[in-house]
C-alpha cells in the first residue's frame, strides 16, 4: 500500500524548513526508527526516522529545499 | 525555468555541492565546517559527510593557515573554496590575502594564477559586538589583483558563487548573518551570473539608489513606502564590489539625475566613495544634485543591540535621505 | 641510503660553484653600479640550498628562502635566467615586475615566493596538500632563516603540515642572523630543529657547510615525505660569509673570532677535499668543470646584457587572470 510522509511538526517556530541531507534513495528499503532525512532547524538539525516498515517508492523533495510543517516529502510502500 | 525554494544557507550548500559533484579538484577549507557541525552557519552541513575528509578539511585555528594553503592548492591544479568563520577574522590573514593571493598572477607575469574563493560571514544586526559585526565590503577594496562579491538573494548567492568558483582570480565572497535564512526562489539548474554586474532591483526614474546585501532590503522597504508619496526611486543592488559595474550605474543615474549610495560600514574610506568617484567623472552633466552616502558613523559597534542599531542606516533614515534629495 | 655516483658527485660540485660564480658575479655588478637590485647573496650557504634540492625530482616543489639560489639551479632555472632576471629583462620570468630573490616558475616546480620572511610557507604547505589530494606523491622542499622560523607564518605551517601529514620538509638556513639580529635575540632556543618536537615532526640538526650530510638528511626526509609519512623539519647549521645586502659592509659587524670560524669552512672547499679523498675524482676534472662554469656565465652575462628591456605597455594586463 502506499502511503506519503509528511513533514511532521518539528517544533520549530517557523512554517518552512529547509531539507539538509536525504539518508536514503528511491528503492531503498527502510525500518521503523531509521533516519530518513536531516533538516534544519533553527542553526541546529533534526533527523526525521521512518514511522513503519517500508520502502522509498519517491522522494518529492529536494535537498536545499524549503518544505512547510504537513507537507508530503516522500511516497512509501509499506 | 524550474526553480526550487530555499535559503541563501540552501543556496550555497547546494552550489558548492553541484561544483564539487562535478569537479574533483574542489575543496573545501575552515574552521569546524565538517560534519556533524556544519559550519558556524551550517553552509557546509551535510558535506563532509557526502564527500568526505579529503574534500571538506577542518582546518586547526589558523586563518593565515587556511587563506595560504588555498592559495597553494589553487595555484596547483585546484580550486579550493575557503571559508574564514567571521570577516572580522579576515585581518589575520591580510598578508595571505593581498600580497600573495592578490599579486601571484602578476609577480608570476601570468605564469601561476589562483582561483581561489575565501567565503566569510560578516555584518551587524545581532549585537554580537564590535569585532564579530563588522562590515568588510570596503577592506580590500585598494588592492589590484582581488574581487569582492556580496550577493543579497538566495539566486545571486548561487549565480555568483559558481562564478566566483570559476573565476581564476582570488574572489571574496562575503554573505551577511542576517541574510542566510532569507527565502527565495533559485534555479534547479544553475547559471553562472557574471561577477561585475550590479542587478535593477526595483526600476525607477527620480533617484538612483545604491545598495548591497541587507541595505538593498532596507531601502527597498524605504521606497516603496515612498512610493505612495509619488517618490519613484531606482534601487540597484552592486552584487559585485571589485570590480562594479560602473556601465549599469552611469545609465542610471544619467536617468535619474541623482545618487544616493547606502552602505552598512563605516562612513570614511568606504566604497560609495569610489561609486560617486566614478559617477562624478562620468556624468557629472547629468547630476542635479550633489550625490551623498548614508553610511553607518566612524564607530566600532557595541554589543548591545539598541545601541547598535542607532548606529546602522535604518528604514527611516534612508527615507529622510530621500527625501532630502529629491526637495 | 646509496651514495653518490661520480657522474652525479660531479654535478653537485657543479651547481655548488655555479651558484658562488653567479653571486660573485651579482656582487660585482652592484659594486660596479650595473644593476640596481641589491644582492643578498647565499655566499658561503651553498651547500644548503644545493644539497637539499639534489634529490628533488623533476616534478617536485622548492620554495626558495632568500638566499637560496643553488635551489633554483638545481631545479633547472639556468644562470641566463638568473642573469635576466637581475638585469629586469622583458624575457625573463618575471619580465621585470619582481626580484631574482623572489622570482619563480610554477611549470618548473619553483614557488614565487612574497618578500616578507616566511610569508609563502603556507602557500607552500597548501602545494604540498594539493599534491597528496591529488595523489601525485610530488614533495615540496620549503627553505627559511632563522628570523623567518619567529613569524607566525612558520609555526601555522608546522602545525598545518603536521596535523594533516603533508608531504613537505621544511629546511631552515641558520646563518644565526637576521639582518643585524643575532640569533639569541631571536629565540630562546638554541636548536630550531628543537621545535619541530613541539608540533610532533621529526626534526634534525645538519652540518649546514656539508654538502653531503645535507643531501644526505634531506634525500632521508623527501623519501619520508613521498611515502606518505609527513613533514620533517631540518635545520642546516651555517653562515653568510658576506653582509646582508652587497651594500653593507662583507664582515656586517659581526665578531671576528666567528666570522674566521666560519669563513674556514667554505662548502666547495670541504667538498672539494671530500671528492679528491674519497672519490675516483681528480683535481683536473673540477679545474673542467670550473672552466665550463666560466664559459657558461659569460655567455649568459652577454645574453642578458644584450636582451630588450621591458615596454611598459601592456603591464594591467597581468593583474588579472582571465
Amino acid at each position: 500500500m502506499k502511503k506519503a510522509i509528511k513533514l511532521n511538526n518539528t517544533g520549530e517556530n517557523s512554517e518552512e524548513v529547509e531539507i539538509v541531507q536525504w539518508f536514503v534513495a528511491e528503492g531503498d528499503e527502510v525500518k521503523k526508527g531509521q533516519p530518513l532525512l536531516e533538516v534544519l532547524i533553527d542553526k541546529a538539525n533534526l533527523e526525521i526516522e521512518a514511522e513503519e516498515d517500508g520502502k522509498i517508492v519517491k522522494l518529492l523533495k529536494k535537498e536545499s529545499e524549503l518544505v512547510r510543517v504537513g507537507e508530503e516529502i516522500a511516497i512509501m510502500e509499506v | 525555468m524550474k526553480t526550487i525554494r530555499t535559503t541563501i544557507t540552501g543556496a550555497i550548500r547546494r552550489t558548492l555541492t553541484e561544483e564539487m559533484e562535478a569537479n574533483d579538484n574542489i575543496f573545501l577549507l575552515g574552521e569546524d565546517i565538517g560534519d556533524p557541525y556544519g559550519g558556524i552557519h551550517k553552509t557546509t552541513k551535510g558535506l563532509m559527510n557526502k564527500f568526505g575528509t579529503d574534500r571538506v578539511i577542518n582546518s586547526p585555528l589558523s586563518e593565515i593557515a587556511i587563506v595560504g594553503v588555498g592559495i597553494g592548492a589553487a595555484m596547483s591544479g585546484m580550486r579550493p573554496v575557503c571559508e574564514i568563520m567571521y570577516a572580522d577574522f579576515l585581518p589575520i590573514a591580510m598578508d595571505q590575502i593581498v600580497n600573495n593571493a592578490a599579486k601571484m598572477h602578476f609577480l608570476s607575469r601570468g605564469k601561476a594564477s589562483v582561483p581561489l574563493v575565501i567565503r566569510a560571514s560578516y555584518g551587524s544586526g545581532k549585537a554580537e559586538g564590535a569585532l564579530h559585526s563588522q562590515c568588510p565590503e570596503s577592506w580590500f577594496m585598494n588592492f589590484p589583483g582581488l574581487k569582492i562579491v556580496v550577493p543579497s538573494t538566495p539566486r545571486d548567492a548561487q549565480g555568483l558563487l559558481k562564478s566566483s568558483i570559476w573565476d581564476n582570480n582570488p574572489v571574496i565572497f562575503l554573505e551577511h548573518k542576517l541574510l542566510y535564512d532569507l527565502k527565495g526562489e533559485i534555479l534547479i539548474e544553475n547559471i553562472p551570473i557574471p561577477l561585475g554586474k550590479a542587478d535593477i532591483k526595483k526600476a525607477g526614474q527620480d533617484l538612483t539608489l545604491i545598495a548591497s546585501s541587507v541595505m538593498v532590503y532596507r531601502s527597498l522597504k524605504a521606497v516603496e513606502e515612498l512610493e505612495k508619496d509619488g517618490y519613484s526611486i531606482e534601487v540597484v543592488d552592486i552584487r559585485t564590489l571589485k570590480p562594479f559595474d560602473e556601465d549599469l550605474i552611469c545609465k542610471s543615474v544619467k536617468k535619474t539625475g541623482r545618487l544616493l549610495v547606502v552602505e552598512e560600514g563605516p562612513f570614511t574610506g568606504g566604497w560609495g566613495a569610489q561609486v560617486i568617484q566614478t559617477v562624478v567623472e562620468k556624468e557629472f552633466s547629468s547630476l542635479k544634485v550633489a550625490p551623498k552616502r548614508l553610511t553607518a558613523p566612524d564607530v566600532p559597534l557595541p554589543a548591545r543591540k539598541d545601541l547598535e542599531d542607532r548606529l546602522i542606516p535604518n528604514v527611516a533614515k534612508i527615507k529622510e535621505q530621500i527625501i532630502k534629495m529629491l526637495n | 641510503m646509496k651514495m653518490l655516483s661520480q657522474e652525479k658527485a660531479k654535478v653537485l660540485y657543479y651547481y655548488l660553484v655555479l651558484s658562488r660564480k653567479y653571486e660573485e658575479k651579482a656582487n660585482q655588478f652592484y659594486r660596479e653600479g650595473k644593476i640596481t637590485e641589491k644582492p643578498l647573496s647565499g655566499i658561503g650557504q651553498e651547500a644548503v640550498s644545493v644539497g637539499a634540492t639534489f634529490s628533488l625530482k623533476k616534478e617536485d616543489y622548492v620554495l626558495p628562502s632568500l638566499r637560496t639560489k643553488g635551489a633554483f639551479l638545481t631545479k633547472g632555472i639556468t644562470a641566463k635566467e638568473c642573469f635576466l632576471e637581475l638585469f629586469k629583462k622583458e624575457n625573463s620570468l618575471s619580465k621585470g615586475f619582481w626580484t631574482s630573490h623572489h622570482m619563480g616558475d610554477i611549470a618548473r616546480g619553483v614557488i614565487l615566493s612574497s618578500a616578507l620572511v616566511s610569508s609563502s610557507l603556507p602557500v607552500a604547505t597548501g602545494i604540498a596538500l594539493s599534491a597528496k589530494l591529488r595523489k601525485t606523491k610530488q614533495v615540496v622542499v620549503a627553505f627559511f632563516g632563522d628570523g623567518g622560523s619567529s613569524r607566525g607564518d612558520f609555526h601555522v605551517s608546522l602545525n598545518f603540515a603536521a596535523v594533516h601529514d603533508l608531504p613537505i620538509v621544511f629546511v631552515c638556513e641558520n646563518n644565526q642572523y637576521a639582518l643585524s639580529t643575532f640569533i639569541n635575540q631571536q629565540m630562546k632556543n638554541t636548536d630550531i630543529a628543537d621545535r619541530a618536537y613541539g608540533y610532533g615532526i621529526p626534526g634534525e640538526i645538519v652540518d649546514g657547510q656539508d654538502v653531503v650530510e645535507v643531501y644526505l638528511a634531506t634525500e632521508k626526509a623527501i623519501h619520508r615525505a613521498r611515502k606518505g609519512c609527513g613533514p620533517t623539519l631540518l635545520e642546516c647549521k651555517t653562515y653568510r660569509f658576506r653582509g646582508h645586502t652587497e651594500s653593507h659592509d662583507p664582515d656586517d659587524g659581526r665578531p671576528e673570532e666567528e666570522l674566521k670560524f666560519w669563513r674556514e669552512r667554505c662548502p666547495i672547499m670541504l667538498y672539494k677535499k671530500y671528492l679528491l679523498r674519497n672519490t675516483g675524482i681528480t683535481t683536473n676534472d673540477l679545474v673542467q668543470i670550473d672552466a665550463k662554469i666560466e664559459r657558461e656565465l659569460e655567455e649568459a652575462v652577454e645574453f642578458a646584457i644584450n636582451s630588450p628591456d621591458p615596454s611598459p605597455e601592456g603591464i594591467e594586463e597581468y593583474v588579472y587572470a582571465k
